[in-house]
């Protein structure tokens, strides 16, 4: 929560990942599978469009809802339109991320 | 170091009598001259009421003060949270008033660390310290309600509280409700967003928190969270001032600071207000009894730090320069391992404890403990090799900081600073030396027994 203005970053929610790996797939540059399965992150912020793209796939790959990205808030706005119908608290959670 | 005197009688025979006394008093238990939560009576007098406690302190008036005042003193004393994280006291307050809804008030006096007594022993012995803080912060966000997250095995401390509620109750004084609610039986039930899920009407779960609780916590409504010995520092910070608050402690963190001393000391359990500028090993010395340097000190917590009895001895004991160590103050635990024990079995003990205590929601946890665990269970067990001990680092790193909370980071802590503390130990028991488990009594307790916790 203490991300930079204007910066980006993926993060995840260990609560929610259950280890099902697409999302190492998608983004191996940022996102490593631990031992156990589970998505380990580099949550440095991304500047690079490409890898923002994929980190947007990423996000939307994750069965679990358990990854986003947080930054500016329209960066937010941008990840609930796409991500589409979620729960209130999918997109609560990531637009305060967003915000904060 | 003789510049304590102790009132608390029965508790403390120990004198140092080598040391010239100091000016002031630098650290004291209850009733010690120059304490400041801990001043009034000493422990042995039980729970001091209400009228005792008016008697002493004055009753704080908060009719005649602006919300917006009360915040402004609490920004210019610079309180830190004592709960471990050494959040701003005033930001707290200053979100949850702007945030939209009616702010609640947690006390949380849970507890949750099992040799840490500090809160307990201050909700036994002040109580009303303790209420008033809470009714300042309620009035500093207008909060029409506050909740004391206590524990049921801390019967002294609840049995006082209800005592000193009924008081309260009785002197015409309970201008904003106060309920009681305890805490379940799990390590990580007292951490913030734990505390609001289960006041919430769900499990105490920890969650990656996507608004702080200040802003969106119970219900949706602002809520703020603070440890019990934070709204009694604002009690006080009420009546004398920041100015008053800040002439002692450290510019980064004002104010006086409980510690809980465990372990192989005199009396485990025994709470010490620091007041000045203290090495680990003055107050050791004095309070805890200990005319050696001990093998080692475990600091902050169960998922804590463990530091050699000679580097603790001459490390000051303040947040913000053990901050500067790398090394963490926590909840205020110093608990002593003595000269005969053997670290990895302790570390082995405590870190099984932890792996048990994961609330069961983050795979790095779930996994990643356990696994730390058994890894070091073989090195006590004299069955462990170098290759073994690479793993056991790659382990520790790759659990490092991952998961919704940060139990699972408190006991890569734990195992990294024994790889860093028992050395001499570790090679023996690479060498393939075995220690013996069950071979006497552990110092450090474990609530499997936590009914009989006072």
């Amino acid at each position: 929560m203490t991300t930079p203005t204007n910066a980006i970053r993926i993060v995840v929610d260990g609560s929610r990942c259950d280890g099902h790996g697409i999302c190492a797939l998608v983004l191996p540059e940022r996102i490593s599978l631990d031992r156990w399965g589970y998505a380990s992150l580099d949550s440095e912020p991304i500047a690079d469009p490409k890898t923002l793209a994929r980190a947007r796939r990423a996000v939307h790959a994750c069965p679990a809802l358990a990854l986003a990205l947080v930054g500016p808030v329209d960066t937010a706005v941008r990840v609930r339109r796409q991500i589409g119908r979620r729960s209130r608290t999918d997109n609560r959670s990531t637009s305060a991320e967003a915000a904060s | 170091m003789s510049a304590v005197s102790t009132s608390d009688d029965s508790v403390l025979e120990i004198e140092s009598s080598a040391m010239a006394p100091l000016a002031a008093p630098l650290f004291g238990v209850a009733g010690s001259p120059g304490t400041r939560l801990l001043a009034g009576p000493a422990r042995s007098s039980g729970t001091e009421t209400l009228a005792g406690h008016d008697h002493r302190l004055g009753i704080v008036d908060l009719d005649d003060v602006t919300p917006q005042a009360l915040r402004d003193t609490v920004r210019a004393s610079g309180l830190l949270g004592r709960g471990g994280a050494g959040f701003p006291t005033a930001t707290k307050l200053d979100l949850a008033a702007a945030s939209p809804g009616t702010p609640i008030v947690v006390v949380n006096a849970s507890e949750g660390e099992p040799a840490s007594r500090k809160d307990h022993t201050l909700l036994e012995l002040r109580p009303h310290l303790i209420l008033d803080g809470a009714h300042v912060a309620a009035a500093a966000v207008g909060a029409n309600e506050i909740v004391v997250y206590s524990h049921h095995a801390n019967r002294r401390a609840n049995a006082a509280l209800v005592r000193a509620l009924g008081e309260r109750r009785d002197a015409g004084r309970a201008n904003v409700p106060v309920r009681v609610i305890n805490a379940p039986d799990r390590y990580v039930a007292g951490e913030t967003s734990a505390v609001v899920s289960y006041l919430s009407g769900n499990g105490a779960l920890p969650r990656r928190g996507a608004q702080p609780a200040a802003k969106v916590g119970i219900a949706g409504r602002p809520t703020v969270v603070n440890n019990a010995e934070t709204f009694a520092h604002l009690a006080l910070i009420a009546r004398f001032g920041p100015a008053w608050f800040s002439q002692v402690g450290t510019p980064e963190v004002p104010g006086s600071t409980l510690i809980t001393l465990a372990g192989s000391v005199a009396v485990p359990g025994l709470v010490v207000e620091i007041v000045g500028p203290v090495t680990i090993g003055h107050v050791l010395e004095s309070m805890g009894g200990l005319d050696a340097v001990p093998r080692a000190v475990l600091l902050g917590g169960y998922g804590g730090t463990w530091i050699s009895g000679e580097a603790a001895w001459h490390t000051p004991l303040e947040r913000h320069r053990l901050g500067a160590l790398g090394l963490s103050l926590g909840c205020g635990l110093v608990a002593v391992l003595d000269d005969g024990a053997c670290g990895w079995v302790e570390t082995a003990r405590l870190l099984r404890w932890l792996a048990g205590q994961s609330s069961g929601q983050c795979g790095p946890c779930v996994f990643g403990l356990p696994a730390l665990a058994a890894l070091v269970d073989d090195i006590v067990a004299g069955k462990s090799r170098r290759a073994d001990l690479r793993r056991l680092r790659e382990h520790a790193a790759s659990v490092r900081g991952r998961g919704a909370c940060g139990h699972p980071t408190g006991a890569v802590n734990l195992v990294e600073s024994a790889l860093e503390t028992f050395t001499p130990e570790l090679a023996m028991h690479l060498r393939g030396a075995v220690c013996d488990p069950s071979d006497g009594p552990s110092p450090f307790p474990l609530p499997h027994e936590r009914g009989v916790r006072q």
